[in-house]
């Protein structure tokens, strides 16, 4: 997991590999405290993530729904083809908002690019 | 166990969620055996993830040691998927899909991996005999 601080406090947090149990599990804490426990608005870079289980969005929508409680922004940015389809399948585009390109994300939790 | 030959792959996993590992290195390996299309094999490798992680969390609630028995066998341009456990009963086509959530405060975190896994296969079949828990469904047709 690689983490950018970018201007105002915001962060984005690039993640990779697989999110399934195993590699959800090694990632959670840091990844929340980057994210809910730093109350930052967040660009969540999924590029280089092969795969996401349910276990791995549940990590993403506890943070995002804790985030937004305290006013903060959680995007997603550039899903691959299988991981798309798995955020599509489960509804979760509807619930986070899904950004192809780093310009859209950044304007979406108020950074300028 | 574990075997891979023309037109059919077996896996038998116990109980436990370190054997996941082991189930995606076998399914990545059967799919290239299968020379499965990537759409068809990320499907598989969602479905299976999803619904032995549900067996191994849930279908062993007394404990003690217990077996996972995988079949994927190609029917036709279609994977047939069987999926064996002997944990207590449990029917995941039994499950209502959960409604949308109508937004983030709202949405629920967890029970959305049966539905990913049926959500990305197909004509699934249930049924409990001989103390098991025996479920068949199919990928999606490939070109």
């Amino acid at each position: 997991m690689d983490v950018i601080e970018l201007e105002g406090g915001a962060k984005k947090v690039a993640l990779d590999g697989r999110l399934d149990i195993e590699g959800t599990g090694e990632i959670e804490l840091k990844f929340g405290a980057h994210t809910a426990a730093a109350r930052v608005p967040v660009i969540v870079d999924l590029t280089e993530v092969t795969f996401l289980a349910s276990i791995g969005m549940r990590l993403l929508v506890s943070n995002a729904k804790a985030l937004q409680a305290a006013g903060c922004p959680l995007v997603l940015l550039n899903p691959q083809d299988p991981v798309r389809k798995a955020l599509e399948t489960a509804g979760i585009n509807a619930l986070i908002p899904i950004h192809d390109d780093e310009t859209s994300a950044l304007e979406a939790i108020g950074v300028s690019s | 166990m574990s075997a891979v030959d023309k037109a059919v792959a077996q896996l038998v996993l116990s109980n436990r969620l370190e054997e996941v590992a082991r189930m995606t290195a076998w399914l990545h390996g059967a799919g290239k055996e299968f020379a499965l299309p990537d759409e068809i094999l990320g499907d598989l490798d969602l479905a299976l993830n999803e619904l032995v992680v549900n067996v191994i969390s849930y279908g062993y609630p007394q404990g003690g040691e217990g077996a996972i028995e995988l079949t994927l066998e190609v029917v036709e341009n279609r994977i047939r998927v069987k999926l064996v456990d002997d944990g207590i009963p449990f029917d995941p086509l039994s499950r209502q899909a959960p409604e949308a959530p109508a937004s983030l405060a709202e949405a629920p975190l967890g029970g959305l991996g049966i539905g990913l896994a049926l959500g990305v296969t197909e004509s699934p079949s249930y049924e409990r005999s001989e103390e098991r828990n025996r479920l068949v469904l199919f990928s999606r047709a490939w070109e």
